[in-house]
């Protein structure tokens, strides 16, 4: 009775979070200052068409009308949510008519692809390395300290283009950008090659970055604080072996808030990694979201960000109802 | 087992794999082409590198519909310049009117009420329907009937009726008198209002139908669109009309339009041959790329000074005339003599010691341009302000290009601006701070985009300059959809900006606006066309003169226009310093003849503009670079004006393209096989190699031990 009780209440939840954060999203959008009917008109202008001024005058007029862009705020809301309750988010005004969900589901598969693979080899190595570097004694562990506190401060952004300057320049062993497709994408052992290899250095970088600067020294941490507690000397001192005490006591106890971050790591991907996808050239969710936000494209950014929220929400639901199976402090609770 | 034991396995096991990685590497070189997004097998020398307009993915890479808003730039997929064609274009370096899909200039009536349009005969869409009257009638109807379109409130605004007379004829009656409709209908700058092909619009929703994959009337076609939306490419039609009708055939088999995502990954790309055009570095990238391979890169000239100093638009302070103390004649001139454009000359002076060419008219300063406006008005000019003594340094720069070096900009008077402050009622403060009449700070806030290429740094020396005069200034730097946005509500005060772009030497398009019919206060920007001074009435009529006069008719406009310039120049509602100078560089490894001023200026580096087809038109290959179907181009394009006899009044204004440097050698297209050996990649994976096996036998000794 207990765990269905705790399930529903995690279930609804679930659903206001979800509900909270689109109104939030909405609100705070209204804010945001750029129109997407002036950014058209100045850029019709600037490259120079020839407009009378009375045109631009109900050219303005019609753009608003066209974009949905009329009426006052509470009707704005309703219908955004209404589109947002049917995953219907209209059309895109970056791309308009183009709709949303097209646009979207256009740079997810690189999106997913790219970050959920990276984020799961990032968390497995970085977290594996860093228990295992946890014992201060090892040359090869303080090395590994060494070259984590040495990474983690560099600006992304920085160690991206020393990548793309070594790799893809001075030694090019990988093109210049990510993500592309060949000219006929199929399946063919080419095309699968090929995208493979525009895709390692994204990966890597991101690898590199986060397995080897936060996984590495949050599990590093996790494990240092683990070998001072009572037990895990309690342990030594009853005699078990170094392997037994590394799974059962040091690395069961580090992975509960590293299942924990993960989730919301996975969970927080559909928006996209902006800077990878700049430097790189991968066509992923975070540029669009970017140029969006920009152009004061509310049905584009709204579904990004809902995409988003429900995601973190997602995980955060299923590590929820996964943690008893995980801690057996909280199923016994 | 120990965890260091662990660690130690677990190091050695990844350093194998590196090991094996490495290997497996150095057995594979990489040519450069398969580093592309080419079809197998296609040599780098077949192929032309255009970078796209706007770095990063395009959104909506397979929608090819460019006559609905949301989409406003063929240019960036490459389909304005390969796949579409347009009745007129201007050439840029004339501002004369090239006759392209109509066989001659328009003709219209006396009163200017109607409009007929000769279409050149033998032209057909590249499906192989023919290009007739009937898709200029549907176009201009859909335009003009269809309100979701982007050229509905101007099509509608003026188009009465259209019809055809015969397949090659086009009767368009107009509501209103306008002499200038034609320019609707004409590459301007960038691109203009594209016409259609009948058979394949007809039958669709304009508001859904993406136009993928578009057929063509250019001389490519699109053969792959990657659906990340970074590039595009064209393949040469071998059918193509201009090919078939007056002997041109552009010389690359293929077009590739991409982005590699940043401007310093553009840079890495050309320094590498991997991209032959790109539309505009910041000084620092061209330095990189000029360093790396000076003997290849070139802009407007193939030669230092390279850069580009003809902008479409003049980038300098503006003030909104509505809101005071900007309303006021004499505060916007203090300002103005409290700056010294020599520094801010100085501050863009690029690393190849190109310099931006002072523009005091809001007009650029085109080569055809200084005969027309700026010579006969430099005397009024000189009254108004100008520096009569500029430095040596600029003089001898202007003069060799071509420019009269006496006419640079509002000389730097800080006496003249306390003056012309203090007459209007603002003092300086014990803190040598200036104040408005109330006697608060005068804190000025200086408004620009930060996304404007050359804005921060004109940003910072305004500030500066401002600063050391007394002028309190506080920066506010907004991105560009928030700009346009209060820029259009006039919801700034004093800032940098742009109004005034221009190309045409017919300048009434570019300052239409400034009449005070068209003004909107809803909408005010700068407030010019609001604002009341005693010359407004006399600018309305000589604006509302010029409308009613034909472009044609040169002689009296340039009249009109050196007045309103003058008036404009007298109340000085925004002061432009200059186009910032663009880096638009290309590539001559793999192709050459690109255009270069003054010994082949046959087009502007407008690579992103319309206009690049006359570009790719008169490329031909270096002989550097592998080819196999790459050729010479063929006849340059210069098409005949096919007039009808006798010609029917008035007469209009017909000019000729001369491609002055366009080579009609035949060269070889024997296929030459280079081996590319990259002697750094092979000698650096080695010693990789060594060192990782070194470490692993370390670690596999001690383990044993």
């Amino acid at each position: 009775m207990k765990t269905i009780y705790y399930f529903f209440l995690r279930i609804i939840t679930f659903i206001l979070t979800i509900l909270l954060s689109f109104t939030l999203i909405f609100i705070i959008l209204q804010f945001v200052p750029a129109s997407i009917v002036e950014l058209l008109i100045a850029s019709y202008r600037s490259k120079g068409q020839y407009y009378d001024p009375k045109a631009i005058i109900e050219l303005r007029e019609r753009l608003y009308e066209l974009f949905g862009l009329g009426g006052n705020i509470v009707d704005q809301y309703f219908r955004f949510l209404n589109r947002f309750v049917l995953l219907e988010f209209g059309s895109s005004l970056i791309a308009f008519p183009t709709p949303v969900k097209e646009i979207i589901a256009l740079r997810l598969p690189w999106t997913v692809g790219l970050l959920s693979i990276t984020a799961i080899i990032s968390w497995i190595m970085g977290n594996i390395l860093g228990v295992l570097a946890s014992e201060r004694s090892s040359a090869i562990s303080r090395t590994l300290r060494a070259i984590a506190v040495t990474l983690y401060p560099i600006p992304y952004y920085i160690f991206a283009l020393v990548l793309i300057f070594i790799f893809s320049y001075l030694i090019p062993l990988f093109p210049l950008i990510g993500g592309i497709t060949t000219v006929s994408p199929s399946l063919t052992i080419y095309d699968m090659v090929y995208l493979i290899k525009s895709s390692i250095l994204p990966a890597l970088s991101i690898i590199i970055v986060s397995g080897f600067g936060w996984w590495f020294l949050s599990s590093s941490s996790l494990a240092q604080v683990v070998q001072n507690e009572d037990f895990y000397k309690f342990a030594i001192l009853r005699g078990l072996s170094s392997n037994l005490i590394l799974k059962r006591y040091t690395l069961r106890n580090v992975i509960l808030p590293q299942i924990t971050a993960l989730g919301l790591a996975l969970g927080g991907i559909f928006s996209g990694a902006l800077l990878v996808e700049v430097v790189f050239a991968y066509p992923g969710l975070g540029y669009l979201l970017y140029r969006a936000i920009l152009g004061g494209d509310i049905p584009t950014t709204l579904g990004i960000l809902s995409l988003s929220v429900i995601g973190v929400s997602a995980a955060t639901l299923i590590l929820d109802l996964i943690y008893p199976l995980l801690d057996p402090r909280v199923r016994h609770r | 087992m120990k965890s260091h034991t662990i660690l130690k396995k677990v190091a050695t096991t990844i350093l194998t794999m590196v090991f094996i990685t490495t290997a497996v590497l150095l057995a594979y070189v990489p040519k450069v082409e398969a580093q592309l997004p080419l079809p197998p097998g296609v040599p780098r020398g077949d192929v032309l590198i255009m970078g796209k307009e706007y770095y990063g993915a395009n959104p909506d890479p397979f929608n090819f519909n460019y006559i609905v808003p949301g989409n406003p730039s063929p240019g960036d997929k490459g389909y304005s310049q390969l796949c579409a064609a347009y009745l007129w274009y201007v050439n840029t370096t004339s501002a004369a009117i090239i006759s392209w899909l109509a066989a001659s200039p328009p003709e219209y009536s006396q009163d200017f009420k109607t409009i007929t349009i000769r279409l050149r005969q033998g032209v057909y869409w590249n499906d192989g329907h023919p290009f007739t009257a009937d898709d200029v009638v549907y176009t201009i109807k859909l335009y003009s009937t269809d309100s979701r379109t982007t050229y509905y409130t101007t099509f509608s605004e003026w188009v009465e009726d259209v019809n055809k007379i015969d397949n090659y004829t086009i009767i368009i009656k107009l509501k209103n008198s306008n002499p200038r409709f034609h320019y609707f209908l004409t590459v301007i700058i960038y691109d203009t209002a594209p016409i259609l092909p009948k058979h394949v619009w007809e039958k669709t929703d304009v508001m859904t139908f993406k136009n993928y994959p578009p057929v063509c009337i250019g001389p490519y076609n699109l053969k792959a669109v990657d659906s990340g939306g970074l590039w595009f490419l064209w393949e040469r039609y071998e059918a193509w009309w201009g090919t078939k009708l007056y002997g041109m055939r552009p010389a690359p088999k293929y077009v590739l339009v991409i982005s590699y995502g940043t401007e310093e990954k553009d840079a890495l790309a050309m320094s590498k041959h991997e991209l032959d055009s790109t539309i505009a570095f910041s000084p620092e990238n061209f330095e990189f790329v000029w360093k790396t391979i000076p003997e290849y890169v070139g802009v407007w000239r193939n030669k230092p000074p390279y850069a580009w100093p003809f902008d479409a638009c003049v980038k300098g302070v503006i003030f909104n005339v509505l809101k005071y103390p900007f309303n006021l004649t004499e505060v916007r001139k203090a300002i103005i003599h409290a700056l010294d454009y020599r520094i801010l000359i100085d501050a863009f002076k690029g690393p190849d010691g190109a310099m931006p060419i002072p523009t005091v008219l809001p007009i650029v300063r085109y080569v055809h341009a200084e005969p027309r406006f700026y010579i006969p008005l430099k005397d009024e000019l000189m009254k108004l302000g100008l520096d009569p003594d500029p430095p040596m340094e600029i003089v001898s720069y202007l003069k060799p290009l071509g420019f009269d070096p006496a006419i640079v900009w509002y000389r730097h008077d800080t006496q003249e601006s306390e003056r012309l402050l203090k007459s209007v009622g603002l003092y300086r403060g014990p803190d040598n701070l200036w104040r408005l009449p109330t006697g608060e700070i005068w804190t000025v806030e200086l408004f620009y985009n930060v996304e404007e290429p050359g804005f921060p740094k004109m940003a910072a020396v305004v500030t500066d300059q401002l600063e050391r005069f007394g002028i309190k200034v506080e920066p506010r730097s907004v991105d560009t959809g928030t700009y346009w946005t209060k820029y259009a509500r006039g919801d700034f005060g004093f800032g940098l900006g742009y109004p005034g772009c221009s190309l045409l030497d017919d300048l009434l398009p570019h300052i239409m606006s400034w009449n005070s019919k068209y003004f909107n206060p809803e909408f005010p920007e700068t407030g010019w066309a609001g604002y009341k001074f005693p010359e407004r009435q006399e600018l309305d009529e000589i604006l509302d003169t010029i409308e009613r006069t034909p472009p044609w008719k040169e002689e009296a406009l340039l009249e009109l226009y050196r007045k309103a310039l003058l008036i404009w120049a007298k109340q000085l509602p925004w002061a432009g310093f200059f186009p910032i100078p663009f880096y638009s560089a290309y590539n001559s490894y793999c192709w050459e003849n690109w255009p270069s001023y003054p010994e082949n200026y046959y087009m502007d580096p407008v690579y992103w503009w319309a206009q690049m087809q006359f570009i790719v038109l008169q490329l031909r290959p270096s002989g550097k670079c592998p080819i196999e179907e790459a050729t010479t181009p063929g006849k340059p394009p210069i098409l005949p004006l096919e007039m009808p006899t006798p010609t029917p009044t008035p007469a209009t204004t017909i000019t000729v393209i001369v491609a002055t440097t366009v080579s009609t050698t035949v060269v070889s297209t024997a296929t030459v096989t280079q081996t590319v050996t990259e002697w750094t990649t092979t000698t650096v994976l080695a010693v990789v190699l060594a060192l990782v096996g070194l470490i692993i036998g370390r670690l596999t000794k001690k383990g044993r031990g």
